[in-house]
């Protein structure tokens, strides 16, 4: 593993130096197998091995040439600029940080998903923390009252206890549940992220070599094949998928990160307009006179925006779990049908459930 | 057939978007690659190569029809995009979609305002609790306890109104970017993909994302618009949607549907349990008013969308070239 970005030289010298030595060892003993193999079937004039020999050589062939492939697609990949993509299909793209290969597509996809989940999630936080605060908030209604002054309390202590906004209940059940799914898409980028990384940093090259020698192997053919094929699918499929998306990401995301950018993050958060220590003092008193001045005040000063934020949380399940998804979906689909082309049917059904 | 193969090769470059040259280059370089696959075959007499390469030359076949049937009459999916039948007066169906479910989240949006503030106006009600003390000895009563059975339906309503919303919104985006890039993104991809054998897979499921984004998911809105209005105009539904649904009020002189406040130093008679009662009839009554919203528009609207969606990304994708196991997907439902 490597901690050079993919597609810099120090990369391409870890290929070199690395994996490409490893898969031509890898051929070498494979094909020197096959050789003592059919000398054996020659010596003992055993047709098995013979037709076993010629067998493995055309597969060793196919294993050489997916290697090519793998290599002509990765170089083609860190050369291919998206904004001439963008062009091509005549999308709007802009490209933040240049260079804009397919590889820094994908992963720009997934960190700008993740910030928007996260932006997401700061406004349901905020949006909860207000109605929970402004839940527990209690008032005095003194007995006896001549406008805002209550005789019940002038010489004891007579009136009624009352939680006016203690029915926040409804909206912090509503906020709860969304802040959570919020939460989950946004581990999920998380997740798509961090396996992404993963495979930059050259893990999934090493899967190459391995499968190219245990295809050779007796009775090894099918989880070679699914090695090779698990290795050209997550550094090639599952980057381009998500390179695809980033291209969409005018409509995903937007250039704000917001679910409305007329909004404004500004709108849904006024962070700064919770009560400190001496204006906590100055809420509790204005509370005794209107409760309605304390929440416009010092919590919601741009009226309430639960349902835009439940809507931002809708768009970030999009944009940070359903989308990578079908990404990955795209990858372990490809991988079935590359192992399948190397000649062995294989099962993902059970896999597919932790996706 | 390789005349016309040859022909359309030739005009593609010319004729069409940018995206159809890369194509055309694509099918160029695959046939460079099956003519020289075919030579090996022919030169070690391999007839797996050669079956091989009679198998690619017809995907080949395949792909320039495809690119023709994209580009016959200005795309066949955009004639069913702008069939009037399905776009309720919108230019398409995308748009129609998109309005239908701005409507809803408009009316959700109202929903969760009502139930929110009938939550806060209830709880306030529920939560009295009269006190007397008089140097220092005195007494406390809370007789509202009969109030506090409406606040755990309003938190459930609460929750399903916020799924509501975030399902509506979801499916909206994928709306839009269905609109704006299944035709002009995905499918040009996937049909170039799909030229050359290794990344045929990956082509026709972006092909299949593609057709089923476009289509499905917008085409499961208004479809369930459709049955809705066919139920809207039958005279049973106006007991669900004839009244907008109320907030509740208690102590509001000016709101004919205000109900008298909890007193909270009466804890004998029945005085606050009958008005407790009264205002969860008014509740019962007003739940239909939510239904229609909330389960007709909000909710089964986006399941039969995700659920086309879903059924015809694999079965389209399985015609493509590639079977994906969608149950993962289908779990979001």
């Amino acid at each position: 593993m490597v901690e050079a970005a993919i597609c810099g030289t120090e990369f391409t010298d870890f290929l070199s130096a690395v994996i490409y030595p490893l898969v031509a060892y890898a051929g070498i003993v494979a094909g020197i197998l096959i050789a003592i193999t059919f000398m054996a079937g020659q010596f003992l004039r055993n047709p098995k091995l013979n037709v076993w020999s010629r067998t493995e050589i055309l597969q060793l062939f196919m294993s050489i040439i997916s290697l090519f492939l793998l290599v002509l697609m990765f170089n083609s990949f860190c050369a291919i600029d998206m904004r001439d993509v963008a062009e091509i299909f005549e999308i709007p793209y802009t490209c933040d940080s240049p260079p804009c290969s397919v590889f820094d597509a994908a992963e720009d996809y997934l960190w700008k998903s993740g910030v928007y989940c996260h932006n997401a999630l700061i406004v349901a936080r905020y949006h909860l923390k207000g109605y929970t605060v402004l839940g527990y908030m209690g008032e005095f209604e003194c007995d006896m009252s001549t406008g805002f002054i209550g005789w019940g309390c002038w010489f004891g202590y007579s009136g009624t206890n009352v939680q006016p906004y203690g029915g926040y209940a409804a909206m912090n059940a509503a906020l709860g549940t969304i802040f959570n799914s919020t939460l989950m898409s946004y581990l999920a980028v998380l997740n798509y992220l961090i396996i992404l990384i993963y495979i930059y940093k050259g893990f999934a090259f090493f899967l190459f070599p391995i499968g190219i020698f245990l295809r050779s192997m007796p009775y090894m053919r099918a989880f070679g094949s699914v090695m090779i094929a698990v290795s050209i699918s997550f550094v090639i499929i599952y980057p381009f998928f998500l390179a695809v998306f980033s291209l969409m990401g005018d409509a995903i995301y937007g250039e704000c990160f917001l679910y409305d950018c007329d909004i404004g993050m500004g709108n849904y958060l006024h962070e700064d307009t919770y009560p400190d220590h001496v204006a906590g003092v100055g809420g509790s008193i204005a509370s005794a006179f209107s409760q309605d001045y304390v929440k416009e005040h010092y919590y919601f000063p741009e009226g309430e925006m639960a349902p835009e934020t439940i809507a931002f949380a809708g768009t970030a399940f999009i944009a940070g779990f359903f989308l990578p998804s079908v990404a990955m979906l795209g990858a372990i689909a490809s991988t079935v049908y590359l192992a399948r082309l190397y000649g062995s049917e294989i099962d993902l059904s059970r896999i597919m459930q932790m996706v | 057939m390789k005349k016309l193969l040859f022909v359309l090769l030739l005009l593609a470059p010319l004729s069409f978007a940018a995206w159809v040259s890369v194509a055309a280059m694509a099918v160029m370089v695959s046939v460079v690659i099956l003519a020289a696959v075919y030579g090996v075959a022919i030169g070690i007499e391999s007839e797996e190569l050669k079956v091989l390469s009679k198998d690619e030359f017809f995907q080949l076949i395949v792909l320039v029809l495809l690119i023709a049937v994209f580009f016959i009459g200005d795309g066949m999916l955009n004639a069913i995009s702008t069939n009037s039948a399905f776009t309720q007066g919108q230019p398409t169906i995308q748009d129609a979609a998109i309005v239908s479910l701005d409507e809803t989240y408009d009316k959700l949006s109202l929903n969760l305002e009502k139930i929110a503030s009938s939550d806060v106006n209830v709880a306030k009600e529920a939560s009295r609790t009269l006190s007397c003390y008089i140097t220092g000895g005195g007494y406390s009563v809370s007789a509202c306890g009969g109030f506090t059975m409406l606040g755990t339906p309003f938190s459930f309503a609460g929750s399903l109104t916020a799924y509501a919303i975030a399902e509506v919104s979801a499916v909206k985006q994928l709306v839009i970017i269905a609109r704006d890039y299944a035709l002009a993104l995905l499918l040009p991809i996937g049909i170039i993909l799909r030229t050359f054998r290794f990344s045929r897979g990956a082509g026709g499921f972006l092909i299949a994302l593609g057709i089923s984004l476009y289509l499905l998911v917008p085409a499961g809105i208004v479809f369930v618009d459709m049955l809705n209005e066919q139920f809207l105009s039958d005279p049973v539904s106006s007991e669900y949607t004839e009244d907008d649904p109320s907030a509740l009020s208690f102590g509001d002189p000016d709101s004919s549907s205000s109900f008298t406040g909890c007193e909270a130093g009466m804890p004998w008679g029945d005085y606050n349990e009958d008005r407790a009662i009264d205002a969860y009839q008014k509740l019962r009554t007003q739940l239909k008013y939510y239904l229609y919203i909330g389960l007709l528009k909000a909710t089964l609207g986006p399941v039969v969308a995700l659920l086309l969606f879903i059924g015809g990304l694999r079965a389209l994708s399985s015609i493509f070239g590639m079977e994906v196991d969608v149950s993962p997907i289908s779990r979001f439902v």
